[in-house]
């Protein structure tokens, strides 16, 4: 490349870098940061299977058998005798009458051929779009409905389908349970900054009130004093709320430090001395330096809602079955057995790692792209 | 100065009051109180229990007086250093607290070094070599703590070092050492039981502290003097370790006064699991009973010792970095 | 493309690589058996006896001669020798008790290792101790001389005589006599500040019973009716046994010589106070309580085999063997053999079922949990421990209660005591799929009765009375007794509204068996008859604070108390399927409601089986049981079975234990298989 031409090139990009609005130069700025695109990925995976779980799952995810009691993962073969034919295998099954266990061998004989976007049970997609259709199943088969591509549980019931629909309540949990913490601790935060004095003082008080209550006692006395006889969905909700009490105290804190910090900027004091008001100060000029910060806060603080609400299924405060989510399921694999003998009753703690990882790198990775100061 | 440090404690002392009513409330929310745990346990075992039965022992616990009366009494025996009775147990609170709390300490620590251990070197290379594989990894390591749920890794580890290793994990002693008096002998086999907790407990709080580590590190590495020096021939390890690193800890040492009532408090589900003598379990016990006295004492220690963590980490933070001191003054 | 990120590619991809080979390996689907033999699913079989079944048959009756020499454990006949102990014969009384071993003769020696979970277990030790002044033999039914010597029932049942043995004594050496026993009575039981409420078994029909001491070794019960089942609550732990019911001082007896120092007739009003306020409690009646309470107390003198060495309340509950105590072997060995038990607080039950797995455990059943069998038998072999199962004789671990009082919800309240709609309920149970989803297939289904070899069993006819699934039947019932709509979803609709019929379960969480997934089941199970159930998981306090306010609806609780009927009558208000019934009889009449119909009718047959003799009484009890298996006001689902508490670990070494054994939680076991004599064979 002639020197001129590289000049050029050289000049353009720095052009293009100059001009650039504030939202690409954080895009740029992010995509050097490799495992925060992975990460960035994996989330928008995470989210697509929370919306389509039905979709995704292979059939009803309460339906006990007991004739299919801890089965183990059953793999699909793909090839038959190197044509493409996806299918599994038969199942029998004995009770080892010493050991009490439910023993299954494939039968090799019986093929039953699994398809993509099978037409299986109708079911409505978020509970709203009737649809028929499920990415894998098997269609018309006489005695086989099901494939239990990670076994099954104590009661028989697909792991897989379980797994999607958790997916769906515990990333709604996270998202629902960081909205509100978000929309208190922005409140609470922006007022404690902006204004300061003795309203930073009341309200910095309050939240350290609020974090000096042990999170646990509070749990189980705030889920205790639930009613009984409310439906899943109201205690989920209230589990939420219950999670988020605690949550927006960090949420306000960063908010507080922002606010704090950009009063002494100087383009806020430009924007004063040339006469703008309050509000114009706060929403047009500061309000757009936060933002970037606050997305990242927020991103971070879905981890923490996601591992909070598989302790209160541990604890027996949150979720209970029939309700699915992944804390749920978790409960369910807390024990010798599951860990000894039925080790795919794990699988959802490979869930909750990898979203609690995807959202940490990811948050990280927006936050250190959306810092002004950084390389 | 003085005057700031003063105002703090007073207010912390006000915070410390207003959790210990909020924690007396919280304790009796559940329905019931803990007679009502105490006789589902008697009936439980085929014991009949008759209605006037229950209405003398309530009597006799002083639960049929109204909740103000209750906290009111508690309050003034503590101020007597009285903290009251275990219900379950039947003996004094502190007692109950007293012999558990030299164990609590000592897992903390435990769990507070590994923390270091781990997160100090990861934060250091993940800013020095920003970006590059050997960061990915070692941060996906540092981050698998927070990752993984503590109550299974604590199931797994107590079940797979049996399966694979023949080791028994659980508790912190061995059935020999459990009663016994203190000697070398005994606290070997409590460093052969530690690791668990520790790591389990320590994994937790290290990625916390590799951020905050790494965001310190990485602002003091772009300063002038460390670019000078580096430019004068100075090599990149000796660069950092010299003067940028100390700098860097400063505001880990504030984060000292949040540890021991963070571990104490979020570690009871991963005690309860693995069966640690701490005062985690204790408290657990407590709430699932409505022991109200040993739980409100418990709960109230552990806010005290968060007000006063968080106190003493500003007090920290003023003395040890004059920027805040001089910004307060404005 | 940059060096450094194609080179994280790379990374991430063998990582990925890694990981699918890794979980392809752990995780193959079913085995493909090289012969394609097909074995069909079929209910399970019986379990085939292959050897000999240890202890079948067995009676601690003893016949024989009775030893005229004995010996003693070693670590005894070392303090002998050093002086601190008089010899063994005279510490035995006169008359020993002699139990005959299970296996065989035992040897001397060993710490019996165990879990225990809070200071609120205190059945684990109890259970042990089974300090009763008489008891059940193995088979569950056959009342045995065991603190006491003999006994007679004098002028029709109302006079019951009982002689103790001459030469007992407590644990510190001081005589165990009758006095201790009138103590116990005028001091203890009859002072209404200790005891407010006087024990039920002490008044039937309301009329408080009289003590009186003959002599030292004498003493006798009267009653002004005919109450011939008193033997039958005389054998039972919370009555006369002192480890479980001393520490509510309703115990039968108690150690005179100790106790009085806390008691206020015998001390001075000031120094009482000092000994209040020295041990930092309130009143004298929380002292003298803690101080009779065996499992907390170590200078308790006890009659137990062991007594108390930590209390209860420590990391390490610790107990030794108790050098007076006043049972012997055929050969004269003094009983117990194992010196001591130590029981290591667990509170997660993960960690204990993970600590028998190990093999830490020598011998319980306690805590351990039916659904770890796989685990435990596979593990067997490397913890040296064999399994065994001693299944209930009565009822099932899991009974559908359902309220008969219930009044909050006047149409729920309507069917549920409807008599059709529980016949619909009880067909609409698969009880099979139960079986094998919650008790691993170890239990018969059948309807809540007696075990069929029990003298109160009613008859074949009612083995399995409504206790078949029969979907169409139970559909049929429903559409005509008037829940014939139904909803979108086939939910039937309430009579007074057109809103579906809910009913709600209520279940605890934390208890010996899985209530919360048996209730999911059953609520899928009567989905497909159109009722529609709402599950409640409480925790046990509330729970049965509930049930006692009349505000359960279904609750689900084992119903193996005991296969006799005379325990599990509507008596208390603690009774899950009439708990204003049991109020109303529990007070006299002054709360709650009058029983009419089958209700006075079982009163009736309970009150007139306090009376009868033991032959007479059989009419009465079988009597019982029809009503219950013919009304359903407890629907069985799965009986006879180990789930509940009946599964037993035992290391290899540890001998006298019988394979099987009656297990129903009136007998407290292990009990009636005699722990003191139970033995490590090295």
């Amino acid at each position: 490349m002639s020197a001129e031409a590289k000049g050029t090139g050289e000049a353009a990009r720095e052009e293009r870098v100059l001009v650039a609005s504030q939202w690409r130069l954080i895009w740029w700025r992010f995509r050097r940061h490799r495992l925060a695109v992975v990460a960035g990925i994996v989330v928008l995976l995470l989210l697509l299977t929370a919306v389509f779980s039905d979709f995704l799952a292979t059939g009803d995810p309460r339906a006990s058998r007991a004739v299919r009691r801890h089965l183990p993962p059953q793999s699909i073969s793909w090839f038959d005798g190197g044509r493409w034919s996806p299918h599994v295998y038969g199942i029998r099954s004995r009770i080892d009458t010493e050991t009490l266990q439910r023993v299954y061998d494939a039968d090799p004989a019986e093929k039953i051929p699994v398809r993509f976007f099978a037409k299986g049970e109708p079911y409505r997609l978020l509970g709203l779009i009737p649809a028929g259709r499920r990415l894998l199943g098997i269609e018309d088969h006489p005695t086989r409905t099901h494939i239990y591509l990670l076994g099954t549980d104590k009661l028989g019931r697909d792991l897989w389908s379980r797994l999607m629909y958790g997916t769906r309540i515990s990333m709604s949990i996270g998202m629902v349970g960081v909205m509100v913490s978000l929309f208190l601790g922005v409140a609470f935060g922006g007022i404690s900054g902006y204004y300061g004095g003795a309203v930073d003082t009341v309200i910095q008080r309050v939240i350290e009130f609020l974090r000096g209550i042990p999170t646990i006692p509070l749990w189980m006395g705030l889920a205790a004093a639930l009613p009984r006889d409310w439906s899943i969905i109201r205690i989920y909700f209230a589990v939420t709320i219950i999670i988020s009490l605690i949550a927006w105290t960090s949420m306000a804190r960063v908010v507080r430090g922002k606010f704090l910090s950009l009063r002494e900027e100087d383009f806020v004091a430009a924007a004063r001395l040339s006469g703008c008001s309050e509000m114009r100060i706060i929403f047009r000029h500061m309000a757009p330096a936060m933002t970037s910060h606050i997305i990242a806060a927020t991103t971070l603080a879905i981890p923490g809602m996601i591992v909070s609400e598989t302790a209160l299924s541990f604890l027996g405060l949150g979720l209970r079955p029939p309700a699915i989510s992944w804390g749920v399921l978790l409960q369910e694999a807390q024990n010798v057995q599951a860990i000894a003998m039925y080790p795919w009753l794990m699988t959802p703690a490979l869930a909750v790692i990898l979203a609690v990882l995807a959202f940490n790198f990811f948050g990280d990775g927006l936050r250190d792209a959306a810092d002004p100061y950084g390389k | 100065m003085l005057a700031y440090i003063f105002r703090r404690t007073l207010l912390a002392c006000g915070t410390v009051l207003a959790i210990s009513i909020v924690a007396f409330m919280i304790i009796q929310l559940p329905p019931g109180d803990y007679l009502t745990a105490y006789i589902a346990t008697l009936q439980a075992q085929g014991d009949v229990i008759s209605l006037e039965q229950i209405a003398a022992l309530r009597a006799q616990y002083g639960l049929d007086r109204p909740i103000h009366v209750q906290y009111g009494m508690w309050m003034w025996n503590m101020l007597h250093w009285d903290f009251g009775v275990s219900l379950a147990y039947n003996r004094p609170v502190s007692e109950l607290i007293g012999e558990r709390l030299l164990l609590t300490v000592v897992v903390t620590l435990a769990a507070v070094i590994f923390t270091w251990l781990l997160a100090i070197p990861i934060g250091v290379y993940s800013a020095v070599r920003q970006h590059s594989i050997g960061d990915y990894i070692f941060t996906f390591i540092g981050f698998i703590g927070i990752a993984v749920p503590g109550f299974l890794l604590a199931l797994v580890l107590m079940y797979g070092a049996y399966a694979w290793f023949g080791l028994s994990v659980d508790g912190l002693f061995s059935d020999e050492f459990i009663e016994a008096e203190w000697s070398m002998a005994r606290v070997r086999d409590l460093l052969s039981h530690l690791w668990v907790p520790a790591i389990v407990l320590g994994a937790a709080g290290t990625a916390q502290l590799i951020r905050i580590l790494r965001a310190n590190l990485l602002d003091e590495l772009r300063k002038p003097y460390v670019v000078a020096a580096r430019a004068r021939g100075l090599s990149l390890w000796r660069a950092v370790l010299k003067y940028p690193l100390r700098v860097a800890l400063n505001p880990l040492v504030s984060t000292i006064g949040y540890i021991l009532p963070a571990l104490v408090s979020g570690s009871v589900i991963v005690s309860v699991v693995l069966n640690l003598p701490t005062v985690g379990p204790l408290l657990w016990r407590a709430l699932l009973s409505q022991d109200m006295y040993l739980a409100g004492t418990i709960v109230l220690l552990l806010s005290a010792l968060t007000v006063i963590g968080t106190l003493i980490s500003d007090i920290l933070l003023v003395l040890l970095d004059p920027r805040i001191r001089l910004e307060d003054r404005q | 493309m940059p060096r450094n990120s194609s080179r994280f590619i790379v990374f991430v991809l063998v990582i990925a690589a890694v990981a699918a080979i890794f979980a392809a390996r752990r995780m193959r689907g079913p085995k493909v058996p090289a012969d394609a033999g097909r074995a069909s699913s079929e209910p399970p079989a019986a379990v085939e006896e292959q050897r000999a079944v240890v202890g079948r048959g067995h009676s601690f009756q003893y016949n024989g001669p009775m030893p005229t020499e004995f010996h003693e454990a070693p670590e005894l006949a070392a303090l002998v020798g050093e002086g601190k102990l008089p010899p063994v014969e005279e510490r035995l009384p006169e008359e020993p008790l002699v139990i005959p071993p299970v296996e065989r003769i035992g040897k001397y020696g060993g710490t019996w290792r165990r879990a225990f979970t809070g200071p609120a277990d205190g059945q684990n030790i109890d259970r042990l101790q089974h300090d009763h002044v008489i008891y059940y033999d193995l088979d569950g039914y056959t009342l045995m001389p065991h603190i006491a010597k003999s006994w007679e029932v004098k002028e029709d049942g109302r006079v019951f005589e009982f002689k103790l043995r001459k030469g007992m004594k407590w644990s510190d050496g001081q005589p165990f006599t009758a006095e201790d026993f009138l103590f116990a009575h005028e001091d203890l039981i009859f002072n209404d500040e200790l005891v407010p409420v006087k024990p039920m078994w002490l008044r039937p029909r309301g009329q408080l019973g009289k003590f009186t001491k003959v002599d030292d070794l004498t003493f006798r019960y009267t009653f002004a009716e005919p109450y011939y089942i008193f033997l039958d609550f005389y054998g039972l732990a919370g009555v006369a046994g002192q480890s479980a019911a001393g520490r509510g001082l309703s115990c039968v007896y108690a150690p005179a010589h100790y106790l009085k120092q806390f008691h206020r007739k015998y001390v001075s009003e000031e120094e009482l106070q000092n000994k209040v306020d020295e041990a930092g409690l309130d009143n004298w009646v929380q002292l003298i309580k803690q101080r009779g309470a065996a499992d907390l107390n170590r200078d308790l003198p006890v009659v137990a085999p062991w007594k108390v060495v930590e209390p209860i309340t420590g990391q390490l509950f610790t107990l030794e063997r108790n050098p007076y105590y006043w049972a012997v072997d055929p050969q004269g060995n003094q009983l117990p053999y194992i010196d001591r038990i130590t029981m290591q607080l667990t509170q997660n039950l993960e960690v204990l079922n993970l600590r028998a797995i190990r093999g830490d455990i020598d011998m319980q059943h306690r805590h351990i949990q039916l659904a770890q069998v796989p685990v435990l038998k596979a593990n067997a072999a490397k913890g040296g421990y064999r399994v065994l199962f001693w299944r209930s004789q009565s009822g099932s671990a899991c009974g559908i209660f359902i309220n008969q009082t219930y009044e909050e919800d006047p149409e729920v309240g309507r069917w549920l005591r409807n008599k059709d709609f529980r016949i619909a309920l009880s067909h609409g149970i698969d009880r099979q799929a139960l079986n094998e989803l919650v008790f691993l297939g170890t239990g018969t289904p059948r309807a809540y009765l007696c075990a069929p070899d029990s003298p109160y069993y009613p008859g074949p006819e009612y083995e399995n009375l409504y206790a078949t699934m029969d979907l169409e039947k139970a559909n049929a019932i429903l559409d005509r007794i008037g829940l014939d709509k139904k909803n979108s979803e086939g939910f039937r609709l309430r009579s007074d509204r057109n809103d579906p019929l809910v009913i709600t379960i209520a279940v605890t969480g934390d208890a010996f068996f899985d209530y919360p997934g048996t209730a999911e089941l059953l609520a899928e199970q009567w989905a497909a008859i159109g009722i529609k159930i709402h599950v409640s998981v409480e925790e046990r306090s509330v729970s049965g604070a509930r049930m006692v306010a009349n505000q359960q609806q279904i609750t689900l609780w084992e119903t193996g108390a005991s296969d006799s009927p005379f325990f599990s009558a509507p008596t208390g208000s603690g009774c899950a399927y009439a708990p204003l019934i049991g109020a109303w009889y529990e007070s006299g009449g002054q709360k709650g409601v009058e029983p009419t119909g089958v209700f006075k009718e079982m009163l009736d047959l309970y009150e007139k089986g306090l009376t009868l003799r033991p032959e007479q009484r059989i009419a009465a009890g079988r009597k019982f049981w029809a009503l219950q298996a013919e009304n359903l006001f407890a629907i069985g689902t799965v009986g006879r079975s180990p789930a509940f508490n009946g599964v037993l670990v035992v290391k290899n070494n540890f001998r006298n234990v019988p394979d099987e054994a009656p297990n129903d939680s009136l007998l407290q076991n292990p009990g009636p298989a005699r722990p003191e004599q139970f033995f490590f064979d090295n």
